[in-house]
């Protein structure tokens, strides 16, 4: 009896062991997969956007559609920032915040990203850095960071300037922690340069 | 080195298992691919590890710091300004309020401005005219939409236009077009409203500004949904229309950071007001703002002792008569179009000597929710956190409570209300202290949690709600409540410099209780004492109204309302013949009264019919909320809004002057008023987004897990051959 047990705890925990570490392992790549693919994907939606000027989503039974590009020159980053910032968006691509301002629009413009995906890039960039930010007109926006800034979540707010043109780039922190559900944010202060200023 | 020793000692040994016998001779071949992805694993995940070495400078700064400072790029003065004039004139119990709202466009090109600003919330607003320089265009009554395409037609050729629409009882939109370059156009509203009368103060509410509303829900992204396919952006408002909140675009006006100051006003405001009561007055206050007061017989007349203000904080303003000419009854009529209107308010003739037989009240479960979301920010979340604590000290020892605290989640102190004794009333003081505002506004399942348990027998059970009422789904909330109300009743505080007093008197009338209203930390004690002397006195049930024999009447409210101590019954009557005596009764747990009001001789009162039409469309829209279906209503709403020359959910007030003034050549620009930040809120902010995946953890566990298996696969078999081996021993 004992014989039987021992071979069949054994094989189960092999077995278990194998299947729920080849799923999280799966799981795990997936995401990353997800998140490198998903903007090619997405490119051929923001033509078409760029095109018409509407909204079109990447593939039909997406919650979210491309509304920028962003692009940091020194990092070389290339990304399309899509509308809104719950998970099923931030999983293809860096989101925008749904109630900040439009590109280019006076306000803060405020778009998170993944810290282990899209926005790992985030922990290179420096004060003067430059980024630009495409809006669904092909309007080109020019930021140059100034405030690179750590807050917790718990305490802070994310407060946006009214009045000026602004672009937030927000992400988790710290960039390596192994846990997803921190308090800690990243939050990098991008101010517009006057030339692409409208007003 | 360690895994590939082991490795080797997985093949040999697993040689030696007949149990695994066929996996054996493949096993190779799988070991050696494991083994290749573990150790990639390893080294990715240790090449991670070394980052965070190298970034563990970074984790030295404190939270908040900022580690870089650039300097700000600022924008030049607002292209759109707007100041304002309001003026009040009280007599009886009806206010008139006339309100002016100029707008001056700073820029060289042409402007069309909207302005989202807020009124009372019983508001009747019912004439509009549009000022240029000195000529004037008066409004029209239009169906909304219909008001809609008249503005977009005048707009669109040159026209100067302004149109007035209602989004919620309590905001409003001014949309003007074709402002010249430097020039200034007026729109001037008038409303009539009732006067509160509570406990024998009266009182009046001029609302200033608006907390942002919080928008749940998810976006309506498709085109079929928003008609035109392209999203509302720029001047109309900071959020998406999502579909618990349609119309989000539109009641989401863009705030000033500017917090204002004496020197640099933001939204200028002048207020003057005439109170007439027809009696001497003992006081005469405003709560938030200085005023100059002087007097003429009975007549007060006051304005601001500064002039002009910022409208940052509600204009509340109360009075009281000399004691003991306290009015207990009252009837204002008016005659239009051959129909006779009234207003008949009755303080029912409760004494404290009444409450006596009831001192014995039963004990209560209640239960108190707390609204800790991002707009409750600064002065706001101090103001609910005392409320909260001074409604805990007034618990007896044979109550029992709940807390239960909201923003994006909804979190319950107790599973289940307890006992109010001194440990768990520790235990919540503590907790509400700790208490801190950010995130969202979740209502509907903290207002579910409340609403879900029913009070144990021999409890009364009152839920206080304590809140600034920034949500944009109020009539989803409402429904809620009206459902599942059961046998709680429920009281809203209302809290801050400009909270959302539509959603406070609603929320109460469906729940069945009282609301009031606290914008500092100062009156919290005799706000909240105000109330509870509500909570704790005899309720005023079972109100009916005897019409005169014959007379056909349509009174508003039709389903009277249980009437808290102090309370007046306030009824907007229509009859082609209003003669003879209305009897009033009602009871109270320890008695039942009744009383006559006389109705002949009743002097005349101008605007008495538009609070009754007011009345009947408050009426219409609640049975809405209710559930009848929304056609009938607007259908029900149109009759008595065009008539009557009101603004509703589906009437506007427009504008056109006949003259074509902006060349068609010459473009229009969008451009929206700021609204002022109520004061001492935080700006305008945002709740911070999940911004990590938990693909590290997934891949680390994975990792383990594929260990793990290894190490059974390696390190079982020795003890397996002997326990085998005994196993085949005890077999013998």
């Amino acid at each position: 009896m004992i014989f039987f047990t021992l071979k069949w705890i054994r094989k189960t925990a092999m077995a278990l062991s194998l299947v729920v570490g080849g799923f999280l392992l799966a799981d795990g790549g997936w995401i990353y997969a997800k998140a490198k693919l998903a903007q090619q994907l997405i490119e051929d939606a923001w033509q078409q956007t760029l095109a018409t000027g509407e909204p079109v989503k990447p593939w039909p039974w997406a919650d979210t559609w491309p509304v920028a590009r962003l692009q940091a020159a020194t990092q070389d980053v290339d990304l399309y920032v899509l509308q809104g910032t719950h998970g099923s968006a931030l999983a293809f691509g860096p989101g925008f915040l749904i109630g900040s301002a439009t590109p280019g629009d006076t306000g803060a413009t405020v778009i998170a990203g993944h810290r282990d995906t899209h926005f790992r890039f985030m922990q290179q960039l420096k004060q003067g850095d430059w980024l630009t930010l495409t809006d669904n007109a092909g309007q080109q926006h020019r930021y140059r960071v100034a405030d690179l800034t750590i807050v917790d979540s718990r305490q802070q707010d994310l407060v946006a300037s009214a009045d000026t043109q602004q672009l937030l780039l927000v992400t988790c922190y710290p960039f390596d922690s192994i846990n997803p559900g921190g308090p800690l944010r990243y939050v990098v202060q991008a101010n517009a340069l006057p030339s692409s200023m409208s007003m | 080195m360690l895994i590939s020793k082991r490795y080797q000692r997985a093949i040999f040994t697993s040689k030696h298992d007949p149990f695994s016998k066929p996996a054996a001779r493949r096993w190779p071949k799988y070991a050696a691919l494991v083994v290749v992805t573990l150790l990639g694993c390893l080294l990715w995940l240790s090449a991670q590890a070394n980052e965070v070495i190298a970034q563990a400078s970074l984790d030295e700064v404190k939270t908040g710091q900022m580690l870089l400072k650039g300097e700000h790029d600022t924008l030049p003065g607002f292209a759109l300004t707007q100041q304002s004039k309001v003026h009040i004139k009280v007599s009886g119990m009806v206010a008139q309020v006339s309100l002016a709202q100029s707008f001056k466009n700073n820029t060289d090109q042409w402007v069309e401005g909207t302005y989202v600003f807020p009124l009372p919330d019983k508001a009747a607003v019912n004439r509009m005219r549009m000022k240029i320089g000195e000529r004037v265009i008066e409004g029209q009554i239009k169906e909304k939409e219909q008001a809609r395409q008249i503005y977009h037609e005048a707009k669109a050729v040159g026209k100067k236009a302004s149109l007035v629409s209602q989004q919620r009882p309590n905001m409003f939109t001014s949309k003007v077009a074709n402002i010249g370059p430097g020039e200034v156009i007026t729109v001037e509203l008038n409303y009539i409203e009732t006067v509160a009368y509570d406990q024998g103060l009266f009182s009046l509410r001029f609302p200033m500004t608006m907390t942002p509303r919080y928008i749940p829900g998810r976006p309506l992204l498709d085109q079929e949904s928003n008609g035109s396919g392209t999203f509302k952006t720029g001047a109309s408002g900071w959020a998406l229309d999502t579909d618990q909140v349609p119309d989000a675009s539109d009641i989401t006006p863009y705030q000033n950071p500017a917090p204002g100051n004496s020197k640099q006003l933001i939204n200028p405001i002048t207020v003057t007001a005439e109170l007439d009561m027809g009696m001497p007055l003992q006081a005469v206050d405003s709560a938030y703002h200085n005023i100059v007061l002087s007097r003429e017989d009975n007549r007060y007349q006051l304005q601001l002792a500064s002039g002009q203000v910022s409208m940052t904080q509600d204009f509340s303003l109360h009075w009281r008569p000399q004691p003991g000419i306290a009015p207990r009854a009252a009837v204002f009529s008016e005659q239009v179009a051959g129909e006779n209107y009234a207003l008949l308010m009755m303080v029912p003739p409760i004494q404290n000597s009444d409450a006596e037989g009831e001192r014995a009240v039963l004990p209560k479960e209640a239960i108190y929710i707390i609204d800790t979301s991002g707009s409750m920010d600064g002065v706001s979340i101090e103001q609910a956190r005392q409320s909260l604590l001074f409604a805990l000290s007034r618990l007896n020892p044979q109550d029992r409570f709940n807390v239960i605290s909201f923003n994006s989640t909804t979190h319950t102190l107790f599973n289940s209300a307890v006992a109010a004794d001194a440990d768990n009333i520790d235990y919540a003081r503590r907790y509400v202290n700790g208490l801190q505002s950010g995130g969202g506004t979740e209502m509907l399942p903290a207002l579910q949690a409340a609403l879900r348990d029913e009070a144990e027998a021999g409890f009364v059970r009152q839920v206080m709600f304590i809140t600034d009422g920034a949500v944009g789904n109020e009539e989803a909330l409402f429904g809620t409540i009206h459902r599942q109300l059961g046998n709680s009743r429920l009281f809203t505080v209302g809290i801050g410099s400009a909270p959302n007093s539509y959603f406070m008197r609603k929320a109460a009338q469906f729940g069945r209780g009282s609301f009031t209203h606290i914008g500092q930390v100062a009156e919290v004690q005799e706000k909240m004492i105000r109330l509870f002397s509500k909570l704790d006195q005899p309720v005023v049930r079972d109100i009916q109204v005897d019409w005169p024999a014959g007379a056909k009447v349509e009174s508003y409210p039709q389903r009277l309302p249980d009437l808290y101590r102090g309370e007046p019954l306030l009824i907007a009557v229509k009859s082609s013949d209003l003669q003879g005596t209305v009897s009033i009764s009602g009871k109270t747990a320890a008695r039942h009264w009744q009383q006559q009001i006389q109705l002949n001789g009743v002097q005349q009162h101008a605007g008495v019919a538009t609070l009754w039409a007011r009345e009947k469309v408050t009426s219409l829209l609640d049975e809405k909320t209710m559930g009848r279906p929304e056609p009938q209503v607007r259908q029900a709403v149109l009759d008595v809004a065009l008539p009557h020359q009101l603004i509703t959910p589906y009437t506007s007030f427009i504008a056109v002057e006949q003259v074509i003034s902006r060349p068609t050549e010459e473009a229009l620009r969008e451009q929206a008023v700021l609204n002022a930040r109520p004061k001492g809120q935080g700006a305008q902010a945002y709740a911070y987004p999940q911004t990590a995946t938990g693909a590290q953890l997934s891949l680390l566990w994975g990792v383990v897990l594929l260990l793990v298996a290894m190490i059974i696969k390696i390190g079982f078999p020795a003890s397996v051959r002997i326990s085998k081996a005994s196993a085949r021993e005890g077999a013998a």
